[in-house]
């Protein structure tokens, strides 16, 4: 089981590792999240140095928290929006498309493993995305002190939410044969989840309250801030299992159609 | 081996395979028969376990694959048509990650990948990336991923189409040389390919078995027939032969040449009247350019049984 598990683990990455996109995907994700943090940062440090000249150290609350790593993760956030289903996308439907889901499925391996397997592939390529926006405080460590407990928070809500995001894809791409689709479709469908909050304010204050709570990227703010609510844990996980749930449920109905 | 029993799949009001029962015993090379649409890949699909059987039970090696599916699965190799692979990888991770899925020890993995690699002869392409490979060869590499777990079950669905004659031998002489260890069905349109390596034919048509059969037993229902071709006055020629005992019927089939016919005759109950047609021939001093005692191809018993007008 768990042999069958790592074979199929290590034949995704190994895939996904040969193809260009790999690269330009990781290239194009540590470009920007650098520039967004050397930007935020920069902005940071000119309105610390003002403020201090201006107003003689009246504007104590400023802090490195507030003013970089909270606006640092929401640019991250409408990141992974966008780049994401680019790893998702090829999950299943490369495999229909290709016509090698027809072994896939008759090899003695239980499709939760498949589903896992997938599932946990594209959660490690999101790993190393991550990793390289970490050095990115790694560097800032070394010119200012911080505390490192915020940072950890809002990494682990990227994984969370990432892993919650990479599901949904996984998801939709078992749901189609089309890899532009399956990217389209998810990207859509995270675009939504991400403005769910602003199409509640404008329906009054109860759907303002409803439709905030379930959008994920509420969830994430809390993470953002530093502050690790097990609400907000609950939320990710509960998503990430409902989309695996719906995945295995899609593979089992492919044995009754055509 | 492989037991199916009232095997229905129905895909929406569409009926694929319609009520089918058969058995194929311990070592034994079928090959399923049919026209295209006809049910074939479906009744393979069910097999593997690709699809799931809307009414009726299949088991492999004894295992019901409904119940204990991935137990069956352990037991059958299976080449799907056109071989899908994963093209990104090279021959060998390619293998190896099928010897993976489909649970071979890591201690006897790299024998087994070297074992099929032998016997597949795919040695000399190990590090290339599938891919690259030519369609002969990416067949072998369909065939090796079904047989790395030495499975005692073997389904190949259209293993020879699209490859050259020489390629299509390769194919066949490996598939042979499996004869007697592991259980082969082959579904197959190229009917001389049936004749060439299997044991047994079964005939699917619209998603029914109309007929199944050793392949000698097929052919050899009917009488075939004699055909001539001989320079002779055709008149006389006809009265002449008329009076050989035993003949049924005699055709005239063409002109091939300045007084020269071509007939087609059979004899009544299948005896063989070739040596009175040719003492006849030689005593009235005509000319003899042709002579053949006509063989049934499966095409023929092939083409009879799906054929409707002909039923």
């Amino acid at each position: 089981m768990a042999s069958k598990f790592f074979a199929l683990y290590k034949k995704e990455l190994k895939i996904f590792f040969s193809l260009p996109i790999a690269y330009v995907l990781l290239a194009v994700f540590t470009a920007l999240s650098g520039y967004f943090f050397s930007s935020i940062a920069d902005y940071y440090a000119a309105v610390s140095l003002r403020s201090m000249n201006q107003y003689n150290r009246a504007m104590m609350d400023l802090n490195v928290v507030e003013g970089i790593f909270r606006p640092y993760f929401q640019n991250i956030v409408v990141m992974l929006i966008l780049l994401l289903p680019i790893i998702t996308m090829r999950v299943f439907a490369e495999e229909k498309r290709e016509g090698t889901s027809e072994l896939l499925f008759t090899y003695p391996v239980s499709d939760l493993s498949i589903v896992a397997a997938k599932f946990v592939s594209t959660l490690t390529i999101y790993a190393a995305m991550l990793v390289s926006a970490l050095s990115s405080f790694i560097i800032l460590r070394f010119s200012i002190p911080f505390d490192v407990g915020p940072v950890i928070s809002g990494f682990f809500g990227l994984l969370l939410l990432g892993a919650a995001f990479l599901m949904m894809g996984v998801f939709i791409s078992s749901t189609t044969e089309s890899q532009i689709a399956a990217a389209a479709v998810s990207f859509g469908a995270l675009l939504l989840l991400m403005l769910l909050p602003w199409a509640g304010q404008s329906a009054g204050p109860f759907w303002a309250k409803v439709l905030g709570n379930l959008s994920i990227v509420t969830h994430f703010d809390s993470f953002a801030k530093g502050v690790l609510d097990t609400s907000d844990i609950t939320y990710c996980l509960t998503f990430t299992a409902i989309f695996f749930f719906l995945t295995l449920r899609v593979l089992e109905s492919k044995q009754w159609r055509g | 081996m492989i037991e199916l029993k009232n095997v229905t799949k129905r895909f929406g009001n569409k009926t694929a395979v319609d009520s089918i029962s058969f058995e194929v015993k311990k070592g034994e090379i079928i090959g399923f028969l049919g026209p295209n649409a006809a049910g074939k890949t479906t009744t393979m699909r069910i097999i593997t376990g690709f699809f799931a059987p809307t009414e009726g039970e299949v088991t492999v090696a004894g295992i019901d694959i409904m119940k204990e599916p991935l137990r069956a699965r352990e037991k059958t190799g299976y080449m799907p048509e056109n071989v899908p692979m994963y093209k990104d990888l090279t021959v060998y991770d390619y293998l190896d990650f099928i010897a993976g899925i489909k649970g071979v020890a890591n201690g006897e993995k790299s024998a087994g990948i070297a074992k099929v690699m032998a016997e597949t002869g795919l040695d000399n392409v190990q590090k290339t990336i599938i891919s690259k490979l030519s369609k002969g060869y990416k067949q072998r590499v369909g065939l090796a991923q079904a047989i790395i777990n030495d499975p005692e079950v073997l389904v190949l669905d259209e293993p020879t189409v699209g490859l050259d004659p020489k390629q299509i031998r390769e194919i066949r002489d490996l598939i042979k040389g499996m004869r007697g260890k592991r259980t082969i069905i082959l579904s197959t349109h190229i009917l001389p390919e049936v004749a060439m390596t299997c044991d047994r034919v079964i005939v699917i048509n619209e998603g029914k078995i109309i007929a199944q059969d050793e392949v000698k037993n097929l052919t050899g229902r009917s009488d075939p027939g004699i055909y001539v071709e001989v320079e002779a006055p055709k008149e006389r020629f006809l009265t002449e032969i008329k009076k050989i005992k035993g003949i049924a019927a005699v055709k005239e089939e063409a002109k091939t040449g300045e007084g020269v016919y071509s007939y087609s005759m059979e004899s009544e109950d299948g005896s063989d009247i070739r040596r009175e047609l040719v003492s006849r021939i030689v005593k009235n001093d005509w000319t003899l350019f042709e002579m053949k005692r006509r063989q049934v191809s499966l095409e023929d018993v092939f083409l009879k049984l799906v054929t409707k007008e002909e039923l």
